[in-house]
């Protein structure tokens, strides 16, 4: 029997619905003419063998991880379940939402779904430098 | 020249022109990215940016003043993905041209009701996919 007593599991278990993660935003992401997310920032890199999409709790945590954000974006937790996926803490600065498909093996889910996760991106914070 | 800048620059423009320069500016603006960054390639491949001009040049050949301007990027191995997206009618045609021949191009299209996939043989149906994204 597996049992998980680690206080660290109990601890991290759950995201409430009203749990708003954020995704730093990589060079080219942001659609300029419309100041929206581009889906880009969605996919899984299967060459990396990428499991989950890596968000964070704060602007600050996401600010730090990527040495040129060019911006972040919020998401909300209930509506990420809403599509099917979910979003688990891996740690106190980290989360990651995981039920995506590569997009090399299921291109229509893989393309929706990161079109959804970009529909309802909000876009928090901005780089100056464009 | 200031009128010049701002005829190329403005996003509700309708030439077909100015979305064409635009569009084409923008791809050649992704040479001018670093090669990458601890994501993965920024700088697309050779092959992806030829792939995506001969597209969209054969493209505004046949569609003329009604070429749409889009968005352009990079996936983290140097492919290249344009996007055209409307948010009123929901709307979106994506065309991805991979960072080497051994993946196939490919257009996504998407409405509420729709979510579609396919292969791109030639210019042709891209044309058909950029003319339905037109119809609002």
């Amino acid at each position: 029997m597996i049992e998980q007593s680690s206080e660290s599991a109990s601890e991290f278990e759950k995201l409430p619905d009203n749990t708003v993660v954020y995704r730093a935003l990589r060079k080219g992401w942001i659609d300029r003419d419309r100041s929206i997310v581009k889906s880009d920032a969605y996919y899984l890199r299967k060459r990396i063998n990428e499991q989950s999409i890596s968000v964070n709790f704060s602007i600050e945590q996401s600010l730090s991880a990527l040495k040129n954000c060019e911006g972040v974006a919020s998401l909300n937790v209930g509506g990420i379940r809403e599509l099917g996926l979910n979003v688990v803490r891996d740690s106190s600065s980290h989360g990651s939402i995981i039920g995506l498909p590569y997009r090399e093996d299921n291109r229509p889910r893989a393309n929706e779904l990161a079109l959804l996760l970009a529909r309802q991106s909000q876009i928090v914070w901005e780089s100056l430098s464009k | 020249m200031t009128v010049a800048k701002e005829q190329i620059t403005d996003s509700t423009s309708n030439s077909g022109l100015s979305n064409f320069r635009i569009t084409v500016e923008r791809l050649i603006e992704l040479l001018d990215l670093e090669e990458e960054d601890e994501y993965g390639i920024l700088r697309p491949t050779e092959y992806a940016f030829r792939t995506a001009m001969k597209l969209v040049v054969e493209a505004y050949d046949r569609m003329g003043n009604s070429f749409p301007k889009c968005s352009t990027g990079t996936d983290d191995q140097g492919s290249i993905t344009l996007d055209w997206t409307s948010l009123e009618p929901e709307r979106t045609v994506r065309l991805f041209c991979p960072f080497s021949a051994e993946q196939p191009v490919d257009i996504y299209h998407h409405t509420k009701n729709e979510n579609v996939v396919e292969d791109l043989l030639s210019s042709s149906t891209l044309v058909y996919w950029l003319q339905w994204f037109n119809k609002i």
